[in-house]
């Protein structure tokens, strides 16, 4: 009987301890809280994303990359390397963006790949390659899931848009296609999600998360910049006529968020 | 009260005085830890990696009796929160890691990952095993069976290692997160041999050299 009181003592006392004089509950973590409403489907975020990071490359390309080479700026694959005076290939600039989204740890995640990559690690493989061939023949985006990675998949015909694509990739050492032409569909922009509906909420979040993926791969170039001997400098102007010019990170995402803001009013806001 | 009870009640009393003050003492954690740290971490204080969990020991048990219970979604973490990659970035994020994990979340490698669990660092890199790499030394095969080198600078080109899948030499010249501030062997004479890698794959000496193009921090930032 005094063993059953001693029991009932000590669990009364651990309940009061623990229920009645206890601190307020630990609130649920974001993902087992209430969903917020999810009712966009997630092609929204992902043509999004992809007209965002289409522009800057498109931008990086033919207004730093094309006409900083005449004024003598170098672009290489070992910009990364610590000796390295040059700054990224557009194809790394999008890897490097890629990686930045990674460090913000949002759900979107970005890649490019291809059929005929210079290096093989990049080529398709399995179910992205049917769905490649696809792409390829009418140059539009393809939307899949892929239920064992519990991934959204979108792919974006990525095409070779400067002539300094298609000289860089027929003159590699490693390409395995040496006749590129300009049109030519080059690779695919690859997007991933976890979910197939977003909410208003995570979408503008995603859209934000990519322009500044954008800002951080661009502010890693100039970084890159400021350490080589001779630096450019480092302004509101661009390269070419204005000379051996680069422009600052504000100067780069104006004219991103510029060459994008109509579009992405249309696509992400006003859902046309 | 019998003996019986008195006894117990004892017993339990030193119990729970026992768990009392090995939950307040600092330390705690090395009571707990698991098994011996990987080499290079043996310096590292607990915190570096476990984060500690948020509210209070009293929240938490609250907060899992009432998960156990059905009054709430997730449980929580006690005491400390369970180590992750993030946790790993902290101090070895690089900006040009030749492997980085995101890279692995692409849909072209979902049958590589099945065979290396590499979207997450504890995929090969285990703590508290006393090794650095929990995998074998031949998982390059997994992503690498394509691998086609034009002007290839090894004296046995890269196609016939891959055609004779001689796996086992990959890690011979290439540290896998390219990290060493080195240049990779160009004779496969000079490769380092499997005995060697996978000494140090477990705890032996490092053939790559020490010097790292990033070195990582000592301790959480």
């Amino acid at each position: 009987m005094m063993r059953q009181v001693i029991i009932a003592l000590l669990l009364g006392v651990a309940a009061i301890y623990l229920f009645v004089t206890a601190p307020p509950p630990l609130p649920e973590t974001a993902r087992a809280q209430a969903p917020q409403t999810s009712d966009l489907p997630v092609k929204v975020l992902l043509d999004a994303a992809n007209l965002v990071n289409a522009a800057a490359r498109k931008i990086y390309t033919e207004r730093i990359v094309t006409p900083g080479q005449q004024v003598g700026l170098v672009f290489g694959e070992d910009w990364q390397e610590a000796h390295s005076k040059t700054g990224p290939l557009p194809a790394l600039f999008l890897r490097k963006v890629a990686a930045e989204l990674q460090a913000q740890g949002a759900p979107l995640a970005l890649f490019l790949g291809s059929d005929q990559p210079i290096s093989p690690s990049n080529a398709f493989k399995g179910e992205q390659v049917r769905h490649f061939a696809a792409l390829k023949e009418d140059r539009k985006p393809r939307y899949f899931d892929m239920p064992a990675l519990r991934l959204q998949v979108a792919l974006y015909p990525d095409i070779a848009a400067a002539p300094g694509c298609v000289s860089c990739h027929n003159e590699h050492p490693n390409s395995p296609k040496t006749d590129w032409r300009l049109g030519d569909v080059m690779g695919a922009t690859t997007w991933t999600h976890p979910r197939a509906a977003v909410s208003d909420r995570e979408l503008r979040q995603g859209i934000a998360q990519v322009y500044a993926a954008v800002e951080r791969a661009y502010a890693a170039y100039l970084e890159k910049v400021r350490r080589i001997p001779d630096p450019p400098s480092i302004g509101s102007a661009w390269p070419g006529r204005e000379g051996r010019r680069l422009p600052d990170a504000e100067t780069f995402m104006s004219a991103v968020k510029e060459a994008t803001a109509a579009q992405i009013l249309d696509a992400a806001v006003l859902l046309r | 009260m019998n003996t019986k009870t008195k006894i117990a009640g004892i017993g339990l009393f030193l119990g729970l005085a026992t768990l009392l003050l090995v939950a307040v003492s600092p330390l705690h954690l090395q009571a707990l830890n698991p098994g011996p740290m990987t080499p290079g971490h043996e310096a590292l204080s607990c915190t570096s990696c476990h984060t500690e969990a948020p509210g209070t020991a009293r929240q938490q048990i609250q907060a899992n009796l009432a998960y156990l219970t059905g009054f709430r979604k997730a449980p929580v973490a006690f005491g400390y929160e369970t180590p992750d990659s993030n946790d790993c970035s902290a101090c070895h994020a690089r900006p040009d890691d030749a492997h980085p994990l995101h890279r692995f979340a692409e849909p072209r490698f979902v049958e590589a990952v099945r065979v290396v669990r590499a979207t997450t660092c504890l995929g090969c890199h285990r703590e508290h095993q006393g090794t650095r790499v929990s995998s074998n030394t031949e998982f390059c095969a997994a992503c690498h069976d394509d691998l086609v080198v034009k002007n290839d600078p090894v004296d046995i080109p890269h196609r016939i290692l891959v055609a004779e899948e001689r796996w086992s030499t990959c890690l011979g010249c290439h540290d896998y997160h390219g990290n060493r501030a080195r240049e990779a062997q160009k004779r496969l004479a000079d490769a380092f041999d499997v005995q060697t890698i996978r000494s140090y794959l477990s705890d032996g000496p490092d053939p790559y050299g020490e010097a790292r193009r990033h070195p990582a921090k000592g301790e959480r930032p």
